[in-house]
């Protein structure tokens, strides 16, 4: 069985190497970094869907907001254009369903 | 003649470091002219010194906001000691610039594994404040040690891992120090109470501050 005194100095020693390792961790960013690249890289596939449909929503947004100030300059088509954005962008928040159940009523 | 300037820091609360300060500026005052500077936002040390019944042989002072060593050494150089009390923090400010400013810094440990653990960052500190201030001594000192126990026994083997001496004196686990905070007096004002306590925190002083 391990002295109080032994156990004491060992667990300064374990606690100072832990400290140490953590302060030394940026001075060994080139062994660290290809594990946190691995890491990333690993998980960039499965979040890798999601960034894209992200894009869409900008580039659907703003030709929509053109149409819209288009729109505005010509009054004949106000109704048709405004509904076409609005059934273009709820698809892409994904309440796709949302406005089919409300709008009828 | 500028003012000796003693820091009692530890990042860890509860260590002992208002008892040490408040016990150490009552021994030196019968040396010299003594301020305690309060720099914990818990007030711990003014809330001592407003409690008794007599004065405190110390002036007690708080100090918050930005502050420097030159300031400090300006601001309190009529007093020959200046005992500086910290915050349980070593990134405030006022640790920072306590230990910049100081002669000595006094470093309170307990005899418990968790606070020689929550204090390993302290030799890092105190060879960065020495970069500023090259003067800068730094001791350990052991605090309520219990003469019975394994774990006292057993720290100053423990304490050699780290880079800063451990003083000789130490101050043992005494009721009477608590006594003292209570009744807004220093140890020294107990009479044959405060004996014993009073020769620890004597022994401290010896070792270090006056020699």
């Amino acid at each position: 069985m391990m002295k109080t005194k032994d156990k004491l100095s060992a667990s300064v020693r374990q606690a100072k190497a832990g400290q140490k390792s953590e302060t030394d961790a940026p001075e060994s960013a080139e062994t660290a970094k290809p594990a946190e690249e691995a890491t990333t890289t690993a998980a960039k596939p499965q979040s890798a869907p999601l960034k894209q449909a992200a894009p869409k929503k900008p580039a659907a947004r703003k030709p929509a907001a053109t149409t819209r100030k288009a729109s505005t300059a010509t009054a004949t088509r106000k109704p048709t254009v405004t509904k076409k954005p609005q059934s273009g962008e709820i698809p892409e928040t994904g309440s796709a369903l949302f406005p089919k159940r409300v709008w009828p009523d | 003649m500028p003012t000796h300037v003693t820091a009692v820091v530890n990042q860890k609360g509860g260590a002992g470091k208002t008892t040490l300060a408040m016990n150490l500026a009552a021994g030196l005052s019968r040396r010299g002219d003594t301020v305690v500077i309060d720099l914990d936002p818990q007030g711990s040390s003014r809330q001592w010194a407003t409690l008794g019944n007599a004065p405190f042989p110390a002036t007690v002072k708080q100090m918050s906001g930005k502050w420097d060593a030159r300031s400090l050494q300006k601001g309190f150089q009529a007093y020959r000691y200046t005992v500086l009390d910290c915050p349980p923090s070593l990134d405030s400010h006022a640790s920072l610039q306590a230990l910049r400013a100081c002669d000595i810094a006094l470093i309170p440990i307990l005899p418990s594994p968790v606070d020689l653990w929550a204090s390993l960052r302290l030799p890092q500190e105190i060879a960065e404040a020495r970069k500023v201030n090259p003067k800068l001594r730094a001791f350990l000192l052991l605090n309520q040690m219990e003469p019975r126990s394994a774990l006292s026994a057993s720290m100053r083997e423990a304490l050699e891992e780290f880079d800063i001496p451990v003083l000789v004196a130490a101050m043992r686990r005494r009721a009477v120090y608590r006594g003292a905070a209570l009744d807004g007096v220093s140890v020294y004002q107990l009479g044959g109470r405060g004996a014993q306590a009073a020769a620890e925190i004597e022994a401290v002083i010896n070792e270090v501050i006056t020699q």
